[in-house]
Order: structure tokens, then C-alpha cells, then sequence
């Protein structure tokens, strides 16, 4: 098994808000291990929290779900992938309640890209360069 | 795991409400509470996060919206950030509309001034 293997990060946890810390903590040991800078692990739990969060809050407004947080490291760059299998929801307006979180994920990120909300869920995934 | 704690101490007529540990979506029901009550209380309110070890934008929302309803009552709300930190960054990439400052007795003597001003 190679570094790169050893390194990755796949959990998954039910979508509540008591998680959020546990998840931090394995995104800020996988972001040491890979050799991240100190402002950039900030910018990762950062993003990672934020998403992680708007899944809890606007993912599941009737009942629970899962929240999957995948981290893996590729050439020159560090990826975090965060989804959900949730409803459909609206998208926030920038400034909007919710809309603050996205905007810090997107000031943080090197590069973001979103799927969804659809049918299957949303899934984020964001991009920092090393 | 480092839980989430509170610290309140009044100096010169102003609530200073200390955050300590990390704060997010978990506990954030209860910064409101206690911005809630401090607004009820009169008193202009210094947030510090100085030592706080992480929040996130469920926590700045509530001290945007604690500062709203103290502003309401002609209080003021200061907050005071001490040294860089991860605190830090989330106050610059997503801190606007927070009156933040970086020395104590300053973010202090700010909330009693600007609360003299409003009210």
C-alpha cells in the first residue's frame, strides 16, 4: 500500500452536529500527514467544518442522514469531498442565512466544485494546492 | 477533545464573556442564550476570543445577531481577537459587520464609549 493510500481519509457519521469536532480532528491529522502548512490546515478544517455543517443544517429537515467526509491527496494538491444522500434543497444567496458558510469555502479553497442538490444528494468537493 | 467553555467577568460596567475551547453548530444555542441574557442585563458586552481554539459561521452569525440586539438597546457589542489564530482567519475571510479589536482594555473601553454613544 502506498503513502498516498495510508493517508486517505473515508468516514462517514450520522449528520449531527456533536460529529463536527470528531471530523476537525481527522481532517487536521490527515492535512499534518500529507505535509500541509499550518495557515493552510486552518483553511482545511475551515472548509471542512463549513461543509460539513450546511449538510447538518440543510440536508435532512425531516429526519437524519448520513454525511461523508472523504480527504485524499493527488499530485501538488490536497481534496476533501463532503456529500450527503439529502433532499433537494435551495440553494443560498450569497449574505443569505447559509449563504456566509459557502462564501468562507469559496474565499479558503484553491478551487470548489459542487454536484447537486439533486436526486442522489449534494456532493462538495473542494481543492487546495501545496 | 477540547469542550466548549464560557468565562464572564464585568470590568468598568462592561460584561466581558470569554469563549474558550471550540465553538460551533454543537453549542452555538448557547452563545445565543448568553448574548440573550447579557443584552436583557444592560450591560455593553465584550466577546473575547482571544484563546478560542476554533468557531465557525454558526458562532459569528450569533455575534453578528447578539451585536444586533444589543445595538437595539443602545449597547454595544466589541469583540476582542488577540493574536492570530484560527479564530483569526475566519474573522478575516468572513468577519465583516463585526467591530473586532485587538487589545483588551481597548475592546473595553470601546463597547462602554460606543454604548455612552447609542444609548
Amino acid at each position: 500500500m502506498s503513502k498516498d493510500q495510508f493517508s486517505d481519509l473515508d468516514v462517514t457519521v450520522p449528520a449531527e452536529p456533536e460529529y463536527l469536532q470528531q471530523l476537525r480532528r481527522l481532517v487536521r491529522l490527515f492535512a499534518q500527514r500529507a505535509g500541509a502548512s499550518e495557515a493552510m490546515i486552518a483553511d482545511m478544517v475551515l472548509a471542512a467544518n463549513e461543509a460539513c455543517a450546511n449538510v447538518i443544517v440543510h440536508a435532512y429537515p425531516e429526519q437524519g442522514g448520513p454525511l461523508k467526509l472523504r480527504a485524499w491527496e493527488t499530485e501538488n494538491r490536497l481534496n476533501i469531498e463532503v456529500s450527503d444522500n439529502g433532499t433537494p434543497v435551495a440553494k443560498p444567496a450569497p449574505g443569505a442565512e447559509g449563504g456566509r458558510g459557502l462564501e468562507l469555502i469559496r474565499s479558503v479553497c484553491d478551487d470548489v466544485q459542487i454536484e447537486g442538490p439533486g436526486e442522489y444528494g449534494t456532493r462538495l468537493e473542494m481543492h487546495f494546492a501545496l | 477533545m477540547v469542550r466548549p467553555a464560557f468565562e464572564l467577568e464585568y470590568v468598568d460596567d462592561v460584561a466581558v464573556l470569554r469563549l474558550l475551547g471550540e465553538h460551533d453548530l454543537a453549542n452555538v444555542h448557547e452563545i445565543r442564550e448568553r448574548l440573550g441574557l447579557l443584552a436583557d442585563g444592560g450591560f455593553p458586552v465584550v466577546v473575547d476570543v482571544s484563546e478560542t481554539e476554533f468557531m465557525d459561521v454558526a458562532v459569528l452569525r450569533a455575534l453578528l445577531e447578539g451585536g444586533v440586539t444589543l445595538r437595539a438597546r443602545g449597547r454595544a457589542l466589541v469583540v476582542y481577537n488577540g493574536t492570530p489564530c484560527l479564530v483569526q482567519r475566519l474573522l478575516e475571510v468572513a468577519g465583516s459587520g463585526l467591530d473586532c479589536v485587538g487589545d483588551r482594555q481597548s475592546a473595553i473601553r470601546r463597547a462602554g464609549q460606543r454604548s455612552r454613544t447609542e444609548s
